[in-house]
């Protein structure tokens, strides 16, 4: 696993001294800026895409964010971790996206173009399998409200800590932990009624 | 298992699951970034070397944007709106927020036909029976069908639908049944769907109202909404101009739509009874 999935899983890791860009490119320097950028695009990537259903948009969001934070890096305080400050400006800039309705139109249409699975077959592929569950457990995230997605989509898609999660959005650890009990509880009854044969998961 | 243990059961599944999810290839950022920033006049408290012209102009030309995205948004012929969240009856997602069609009604919902989806004038029931596919008998639409078709029992004269109609699709089957007015044979009067696919369509509305056909979620939708069907066969969303009550039921989705009161449609949702013999 290299260094920019560690950064999108959040694995504990000799993690590169990424502050040290942050100064850097307080002072002007385009190359510690580009080395962040390089970091952090994959993961941010994949929260905007989680969030937004659609590859071009989740990218628009992302170059967005590294513009922004890049302009406001004087707001950046370098003694707070710089990985939940950069997800909170993605989760902010999806959000807003997603009020765009001609937009997230075009993603849904095309989401639904990628023909779902009717109902859970044994696959010689187990990882095919996988991953079919998974977007359908997607699916399901999805007919939650905003709260309950966004800690899901942290906490469990994302793997982030109950702290991180914390942070990026901006309440206290102990919300966190309340919503992620509420999103999963509503979660259950969702694949109950909707999704059945993912009930044979678990 | 206690509630409590069904819960961590599924938590552990959601983490062993999800971090599978098949993301697309992230694309690499660092150019577009880098020429954006470029782009930028001046920055951080720097002094542009163009002065404060560039700044001058920025909010002019956030406005132009901003302008220029609303125009594009309004010219696209299906809605304008602010979606506020969406959610999922069946078949159907629902999405709710400020909904104003712009593409003139037909005067039934048309799914899997090539009926156009815009015409300046409505349809009469005679156009659109001619235009839906898969006309059938009652009978032959059971004996296709991989569950029981339902059929109203109320109103007391409402008899057996006119006309029935088999829809295949790739993943399943739809059922439509129309019944005609009586004394005003090129209207329609009812209209029921019986729903066989895990995603038949995409429902658009500004208001909607929630509640039961026995016992189980349903929404009611007054008033004239869209319909995008899911499958891509049409490439813009349909303009539904009646009432329509959609509810599920396992695996089929029931939509019902007519002129009819919220009161008049769930007393017809609730009287669905299997079929007893032909037509």
């Amino acid at each position: 696993m290299d260094l920019s999935e560690k950064a999108v899983t959040g694995e504990m890791i000799q993690e590169p001294d990424t502050q040290q860009w942050v100064r850097l490119a307080r002072q002007g320097n385009e190359a510690a800026w580009e080395k962040l950028v390089t970091y952090y695009q994959e993961a941010l990537f994949r929260l905007a895409y989680l969030m937004l259903a659609d590859g071009a948009a989740a990218e628009e969001v992302v170059q967005e964010t590294f513009v922004r934070a890049y302009l406001h890096l004087d707001r950046y305080d370098t003694g707070r971790p710089l990985r939940p400050w950069l997800f909170s400006i993605t989760a902010n800039l999806a959000r807003n996206r997603r009020r765009s309705l001609g937009r997230y139109l075009e993603a849904v249409r095309r989401f639904f173009q990628q023909q779902p699975v009717e109902g859970m077959t044994p696959g010689i592929d187990g990882r095919f399998q996988k991953q079919e569950e998974a977007r359908l457990l997607w699916q399901a995230v999805q007919q939650l409200n905003q709260p309950g997605r966004e800690v899901i989509y942290l906490r469990y898609f994302l793997g982030f800590s109950t702290m991180e999660t914390a942070e990026t959005l901006a309440v206290a650890p102990g919300t966190v932990k309340s919503r992620t009990h509420r999103a999963l509880h509503q979660l259950r009854s969702i694949i109950a009624r909707d999704f059945p044969a993912l009930q044979d998961g678990y | 298992m206690n509630e409590q243990e069904s819960v961590e059961q599924l938590e552990k599944w959601v983490a062993e699951t999800a971090i599978a999810f098949p993301y697309p290839p992230t694309p690499d950022m660092a150019p577009a970034v880098a020429t954006a920033l470029r782009r930028q006049p001046a920055e951080k408290g720097t002094t542009a070397a163009t002065g404060d012209r560039p700044r001058r102009l920025r909010p002019v030309w956030v406005v132009i944007c901003l302008l220029a995205a609303c125009l594009a948004l309004l010219a696209v012929p299906q809605v304008r709106a602010g979606l506020v969240e969406w959610f999922r009856i069946g078949a159907v997602r629902i999405f709710v927020g400020e909904v104003t069609p712009t593409i003139t009604a037909v005067s039934a919902d048309p799914p899997l036909s090539d009926l156009p989806t815009q015409t300046t004038t409505p349809m009469s029931a005679r156009e659109v029976i001619l235009a839906l596919a898969g006309a059938t008998s009652l009978a032959e639409a059971q004996a296709k069908s991989a569950y029981p078709l339902l059929l109203p029992s109320y109103p007391p004269d409402l008899g057996r639908p006119d006309h029935v109609f088999h829809q295949h699709q790739t993943m399943g089957d739809t059922i439509i049944m129309l019944w005609l007015e009586p004394d005003r044979p090129d209207e329609i009067r009812l209209a029921l769907y019986q729903i066989h696919v895990p995603d038949y369509a995409l429902k658009f509305h500004s208001l909607i109202e929630e509640t039961t056909v026995n016992g189980r979620r349903a929404v009611w939708f007054e008033g004239g909404h869209l319909l995008q069907l899911a499958d891509g066969r049409s490439a813009e969303p349909l303009f539904v101009d009646g009432n329509v009550l959609l509810w599920a039921d396992g695996q089929v989705t029931y939509r019902l739509e007519s002129h009819l009161s919220l009161t008049d449609a769930m007393a017809i949702a609730e009287s669905l009874a299997p079929v007893a013999g032909d037509r």
